[in-house]
C-alpha cells in the first residue's frame, strides 16, 4: 500500500513542482543548498541527538527501578501511558502557561528577582520541547523496558548470584545483552516519536517558530504551503534515505534482528 | 481440492465482476450516448424600475400582477425641505413593454409621512392594501391597514380590534373573502382578522416556534415557523391544515406567497421552492446559489406569483429592485459544463458574478467553495494546503481567487494562465491597476477590487508619507502638535502599520535595510509619544480593554485619530486601507475641517478578490468568460456600499459620481461636541477619484511574515531588545523565512 506513493515521491523529486518536466538531481541540489533546511536538519538532528539517548537512558533506569518493586509498578501502571492520551491541545495549553514571557516559571523568576524570559521564543525554547518530548514518552519506554526486563529468564541471574556476581555484573553481563532486543525496538520507536513533537512546536510557534525549535516537518509544511513539491519530494527521500540508515545502524548496535527473530 | 477449487471460482468471479463494470453500458456502446436533456427551467431577470421625471431615488413597498403585466409600488422620500414627506407611484408594466406611471393619491392623502414597514399588497379582486406601523403619543409601536376599494383613488383606514393585537404587520394577505392574516416578526404571531380588521382568530404552528412569516390567498393561510422547521398551511373553508416540513437554513428570512389552489411558494436565500398542495416534497424552481437570492445583500421583501400560464412567473423585490423568473422552456434543466471556483473567505463580487454569469450562461453550472466559511474549523494553512494537493493532482478549481494564497509561488510554478488574451476582452479596468501586474509582458493574475491607504496630511506635510524616512522627519519637525496622535498608535499599532506600508524594505532581509526601519520606526515612535497603551486622551474609549482598543485599532484606525486631529491633538492621520467612497466619509469631514489635503500612502494600493485561472482547469473557455464576469460591469457596479473600490472604470466613475444626501454618521469628540460626517462632496471624490489614478503599487502582504515582524519591531519599539538585538533577530527570522 505504501509503494506506490514511494515510488511516486521518488518520481516526483525528478520533475518540477508541477511534475511537468524533468530535472535530473536539482531538486536534491536546491534542498541540500536550501538554508532553511540545513537549519532545520541540524535542528532535528540536535533533537535527535539529545532526547534519544536521554529518553533510552531515563526510561531504562525508571525500568529498573520499577522493576523489583511490584506493588509500585501496580499502582503506577496506569499513570505510564498518561502523557500519550492527554490531547495535543491540552498539552500546548499547559506549555504555553508555564513558559510563555509571563507564565509561571516567568513568575517564578521574578520571585527571585530575575527579569521574565520568553522561553518559547530563545533558546531555551529547545529545551523546553526535549521535555515535552520526554515527559510524553518516558512511561511509554518504561513499559517497553519492563516487558523486555520480564523477558529475561530469572535462572540466568540465579546462576550469576551463585556464581558471587555483584549487582553491578548482572546488569552489565546478563540484562544489558538480554535486553539488546528490546533496544533496538524501544530505540526505533523513540526516534518515530520524536518526529510527533512537530505538533507541539507548531501549535506552541507556529509556522516560524524561534530557530531553535525550526524543525524538518515545519520547512517540510511551508513548502508543501508553497506548492513546492519538488522540494518536499526531495527532502523526503534524503529524510528516507537518512532513517533507514540510522535504522540500519541501529539494527546492527543492537542485534536487533536476530533479538526479534 | 476444494479449497483450491472455491478459491479459483471466487477469483474468476471477482474478474468477471470487474471487468463488467468497467464495460461501457449497452446504450452507451450502441453510440447513443446523449442522454436527452430535460428542457426548460426559470431564469431569472431584473426589472428597471421606470425613472421618475427628478430621478429621485425609488424604493418599491409592493407589487400586483394581472394578465402577464405588473404594477410596482414604490415610495419616495421628498427630504427635509418636504418635512420628509413620502409620495408614492405605481408603475404598471405591460405584457408588451409599455410603461405607465402614475401617483398613488390615495397613499399621498392617509400616509404622507409613512411608518415602518411599509407594504402595498393587491388582493385577488384588485382591492388594494396598505400595511405599516408608526409610534403613537405614548411612543407606542401602532400597526395601520390602510384600505382602497376603487383601484387606488381612494382609500380608508381600518379601526377594526385585531390591529391593537399587532404591534407592527411585518406579513399580510388576503383571502377570498376578504378577510386577512396580518403578522408580526417581532412578536411571532399571526391573527385572522376580518375585512374590518376585527380579530377571528389567532393562527399557531401549535409549538413549533414563532411565526415569522405568512401570506394568503382565495381560502388558505401559509406561515413559517422557522424554529420548528415547518409551513403550515390553513385552509379557512374546511377548518384543516397541513405542514409541510422544511429546513430552514441558518439566519434564513423566508418569504411565502400561496396560489389559488393552496400551492405554497417559499423563497429564502437558498432558492425558491413550490409545494403543491397534498404534495410530499419541496420542489427547488430556482437555486440561490446561481441567482441574485443568494447574494448576502438581498432580503426578500414580498413575493408575488403570477399564475396566468402552466408556470407562473414570479417577481421578488428587495425593497431596491424588483426581480422575474420566468419559466424559459428553451434552456437546458441541467447544465452540461461545470465552472469550479474557489476562494479562502467569502467574496461578494464572485458571488455577484456568479448570478450574473448564470444569467447570460445556463449551460454552466456554477460551483463556489469557499474553503474558510462560518460552519470550517480548520486553519488557513489546512485549506491551502488542502487546494496544493488538488493542483498538483490537477483536479483544482478552475478559478482560484487567489486572496491568502501564495500567488508567486503559484505565478512560479506554472499553476496560473497568462490572462493578457482575456483580459484584452473585458470592459475596461482601471489602466494603472492593471499595469501594477505586469510580469515579463504576462499577467496572471488581477484583482477584482481594490482599497487605498490615505492620509491626511496638513499643509506642508503632503509628502510625508511618501517613505518612512519622509514620515519620521516630518514626525519630528511637527512642534507641538504630534504628526499623528499616541491615542491610536502604541508600539504595537506603530508597528503594525509602518510595517503594512513601509515594510517592503524589510523584505529582502538586508540588515541595513532592517536597521534603517527600525531606526525610523524609533524615531516616529518617539517623536508622537507611543506608549504601551491606547486611548489615551479620548475619554469615550474608558471603558474598552487595551486588547479591545487593539482590535479595534488595527482594523480601524481612522476614528481615534479623527477625533484628536479635529481636537488639535495631532496634525495629519493616517488611514487603513479605504475601500469606498462611504468608507471616506469621516476620513474627507476630517480633511475639510482641517483645511488638510487627502493623500495616497507612496501610491499603494491593497488589491482584493485577486483572480486566476488555473492552467489545468477543464473548462479554459468559460473560466475565460467568467474572469470577464468578474471585471463586468454586472458583477461590479451598482453596489455604493461595496467594501473595495471596483476595478471596472464604469463602475468606479459611477461610484465615485454617487452622492447619498440620506447618510451621515456622528460620534462625540473629546470636549463633548459632537462630530457629524456627510457623505464626501463633489470635490473630495475627485480628489479620490484623482489619487486612485495615481496608484502603482500593490500591497502584498503576508500575514505569517508580518506577524513575525510586528512582534519583533515592537520589542525594540517598546525598550525590550537593543538595535542591534533586533536587527539581529529580524534578520535571523527573515533568512529562515527568504531561504525557503
Amino acid at each position: 500500500m505504501f509503494l506506490v506513493p514511494t515510488a511516486d515521491v521518488v518520481r516526483r523529486s525528478f520533475f518540477s513542482a508541477m511534475g511537468n518536466s524533468f530535472v535530473g538531481f536539482d531538486n536534491y541540489q536546491t534542498v541540500l543548498a536550501n538554508r532553511s533546511f540545513r537549519l532545520a536538519l541540524s535542528n532535528t538532528g540536535r533533537f535527535l541527538v539529545v532526547c534519544i539517548p536521554l529518553l533510552l537512558a531515563l526510561s531504562l533506569a525508571v525500568a529498573l527501578l520499577l522493576y523489583r518493586q511490584r506493588r509500585l509498578q501496580d499502582l503506577l501502571r496506569t499513570t505510564y501511558l498518561m502523557p500519550l492520551v492527554v490531547p495535543v491541545t491540552s498539552v500546548v495549553l499547559i506549555i504555553q502557561t508555564v513558559f510563555q514571557k509571563n507564565g509561571l516559571l516567568s513568575a517564578l523568576c521574578a520571585a527571585f528577582g530575575k527579569a521574565p524570559v520568553d522561553w518559547l521564543n530563545s533558546e531555551y525554547a529547545f529545551y523546553v520541547l526535549v521535555i515535552c518530548y520526554l515527559w510524553k514518552n518516558l512511561g511509554y519506554n518504561v513499559v517497553l523496558w519492563l516487558a523486555g526486563l520480564s523477558a529475561i529468564p530469572a535462572s540466568l541471574y540465579e546462576a550469576a548470584r551463585m556464581d558471587g556476581a555483584t549487582g553491578r555484573q548482572r546488569f552489565r553481563y546478563i540484562t544489558l545483552p538480554q535486553l539488546r532486543p528490546t533496544l533496538f525496538m524501544t530505540a526505533v520507536l523513540a526516534l518515530i516519536n520524536s518526529f510527533k513533537v512537530f505538533r507541539e512546536a507548531y501549535l506552541v510557534a507556529g509556522q516560524y517558530p524561534h530557530t531553535s525549535i525550526y524543525m524538518l516537518q515545519h520547512v517540510l509544511s511551508n513548502w508543501f504551503t508553497n506548492l513546492d513539491m519538488q522540494k518536499i519530494s526531495a527532502a523526503a527521500v534524503l529524510i528516507m534515505a537518512a532513517i533507514l540508515v540510522i535504522v540500519a545502524v541501529v539494527q546492527r548496535v543492537s542485534g536487533g534482528k536476530e533479538g526479534l527473530e | 481440492m476444494m479449497k483450491r477449487f472455491l478459491a479459483a471460482l471466487l477469483a474468476a468471479c471477482m474478474l468477471t465482476g470487474a471487468l463488467a463494470g468497467c464495460k461501457p453500458k449497452a446504450e452507451e456502446s450502441a453510440g447513443n450516448t446523449a442522454v436527452p436533456m430535460t428542457a426548460g427551467r426559470y431564469v431569472e431577470s431584473e426589472i428597471a424600475l421606470p425613472a421618475l421625471a427628478d430621478g429621485a431615488k425609488q424604493m418599491v413597498i409592493g407589487m400586483q400582477t394581472e394578465a402577464g403585466a405588473i404594477s410596482i409600488f414604490t415610495m419616495i422620500n421628498l427630504g427635509e425641505a418636504e418635512g420628509w414627506r413620502y409620495r408614492y407611484f405605481r408603475h404598471t408594466i405591460g405584457a408588451d413593454g409599455t410603461v405607465t406611471t402614475a401617483e398613488e393619491t390615495w397613499l399621498n392623502e392617509l400616509a404622507p409621512f409613512g411608518g415602518n414597514e411599509m407594504r402595498v399588497t393587491a388582493a385577488a379582486d384588485g382591492t388594494l392594501y396598505m400595511t405599516f406601523s408608526d409610534f403613537d403619543a405614548q411612543n407606542q409601536l401602532v400597526a395601520h391597514i390602510l384600505v382602497s376599494r376603487d383601484g387606488g383613488k381612494t382609500g380608508m383606514e381600518l379601526a377594526g380590534d385585531g390591529l391593537s393585537d399587532l404591534d407592527s404587520i411585518t406579513s399580510f394577505g388576503v383571502l377570498g373573502d376578504g378577510s386577512m392574516a396580518a403578522g408580526s416578526f417581532y412578536s411571532g404571531v399571526l391573527l385572522l382578522l376580518d375585512a374590518d380588521g376585527n380579530r377571528v382568530q389567532e393562527l399557531t404552528s401549535d409549538n413549533r416556534g414563532p411565526i415569522v412569516t405568512g401570506a394568503a390567498n382565495g381560502n388558505f393561510v401559509a406561515l413559517a415557523a422557522i424554529e420548528g422547521n415547518v409551513v403550515r398551511v390553513y385552509d379557512c373553508t374546511s377548518k384543516t391544515y397541513q405542514d409541510y416540513a422544511f429546513s430552514f437554513s441558518e439566519q434564513s428570512y423566508p418569504q411565502l406567497a400561496v396560489a389559488g389552489d393552496g400551492a405554497v411558494l417559499l423563497v429564502d436565500n437558498t432558492g425558491v421552492y413550490r409545494h403543491a398542495p397534498n404534495g410530499t416534497l419541496w420542489e427547488k424552481l430556482v437555486d440561490g446559489e446561481t441567482s441574485t437570492l443568494g447574494l448576502p445583500n438581498f432580503y426578500a421583501g414580498s413575493v408575488r406569483i403570477d399564475e396566468e400560464s402552466a408556470y407562473p412567473a414570479i417577481y421578488i423585490d428587495d425593497v431596491e429592485r424588483v426581480l422575474a423568473y420566468r419559466y424559459d422552456p428553451t434552456v437546458t434543466a441541467t447544465a452540461d459544463k461545470e465552472l469550479t471556483v474557489f476562494s479562502l473567505r467569502p467574496n461578494d463580487t464572485v458571488r455577484q458574478a456568479i448570478v450574473a454569469f448564470s444569467r447570460v450562461r445556463s449551460d454552466v453550472k456554477i460551483t463556489y467553495t469557499v474553503a474558510m466559511d462560518n460552519a470550517s474549523g480548520g486553519t488557513e494553512q489546512d485549506y491551502i494546503k488542502s487546494l496544493n494537493t488538488e493542483l498538483i493532482a490537477k483536479t483544482g478549481p478552475d478559478i482560484l481567487i487567489l486572496d491568502g494564497l501564495p500567488i508567486d509561488s503559484y505565478i512560479e510554478k506554472d499553476v496560473l494562465t497568462d490572462l493578457t488574451a482575456v483580459l484584452a476582452g473585458t470592459e475596461p479596468m482601471q489602466e494603472n491597476i492593471r499595469a501594477a501586474f505586469l510580469r515579463d509582458g504576462a499577467i496572471y493574475a488581477v484583482p477584482t477590487g481594490f482599497s487605498v491607504p490615505m492620509a491626511v496630511a496638513a499643509a506642508g506635510t503632503e509628502t510625508a508619507f511618501d517613505s518612512l524616512p519622509k514620515l519620521a522627519d516630518a514626525a519630528e519637525q511637527a512642534g507641538d502638535v504630534p504628526l499623528l496622535t499616541n491615542c491610536a498608535f502604541s508600539f504595537r499599532t506603530l508597528s503594525l502599520y509602518l510595517i503594512q506600508y513601509y515594510g517592503d524594505a524589510l523584505q529582502n532581509g538586508d540588515a541595513a535595510a532592517v536597521e534603517a526601519f527600525l531606526t525610523d520606526a524609533k524615531r516616529i515612535s518617539g517623536a508622537i509619544g507611543c506608549t504601551a497603551l491606547l486611548g489615551a486622551g479620548w475619554d469615550a474609549l474608558g471603558d474598552m480593554s487595551q486588547d479591545e482598543l487593539y482590535e479595534m485599532c488595527s482594523g480601524y484606525i481612522g476614528m481615534p485619530q479623527i477625533v484628536m486631529a479635529v481636537g488639535n491633538e495631532a496634525r495629519d492621520i493616517l488611514m487603513q486601507p479605504m475601500g469606498s467612497v462611504r468608507a471616506c466619509m469621516e476620513m474627507t469631514e476630517a480633511a475639510g475641517r482641517l483645511n488638510a489635503s487627502i493623500v495616497s500612502v507612496n501610491g499603494q494600493f491593497v488589491p482584493a478578490g485577486m483572480v486566476g485561472v488555473n492552467k489545468a482547469g477543464k473548462e479554459t473557455e468559460v473560466a475565460a468568460a467568467f474572469v470577464r464576469m468578474l471585471l463586468s460591469y454586472d458583477a461590479q457596479g451598482g453596489n455604493q456600499y461595496a467594501e473595495q473600490f471596483p476595478v471596472n472604470v464604469q463602475a468606479l466613475k459611477e461610484m465615485l459620481a454617487y452622492q447619498n444626501d440620506g447618510v451621515s454618521s456622528g460620534m462625540m469628540l473629546s470636549d463633548g461636541s459632537e462630530f457629524s460626517a456627510e457623505w464626501p462632496a463633489k470635490a473630495w471624490r475627485e480628489r479620490i477619484g484623482a489619487l486612485i489614478d495615481t496608484l502603482d503599487k500593490p500591497l502584498l502582504t503576508d500575514a505569517a511574515l508580518q506577524d513575525m515582524l510586528q512582534a519583533e519591531v515592537t520589542a525594540y519599539l517598546d525598550g525590550s531588545n537593543t538595535l542591534a538585538q533586533a536587527t539581529e533577530r529580524i534578520g535571523s527570522m527573515l533568512s529562515t523565512y527568504l531561504s525557503e
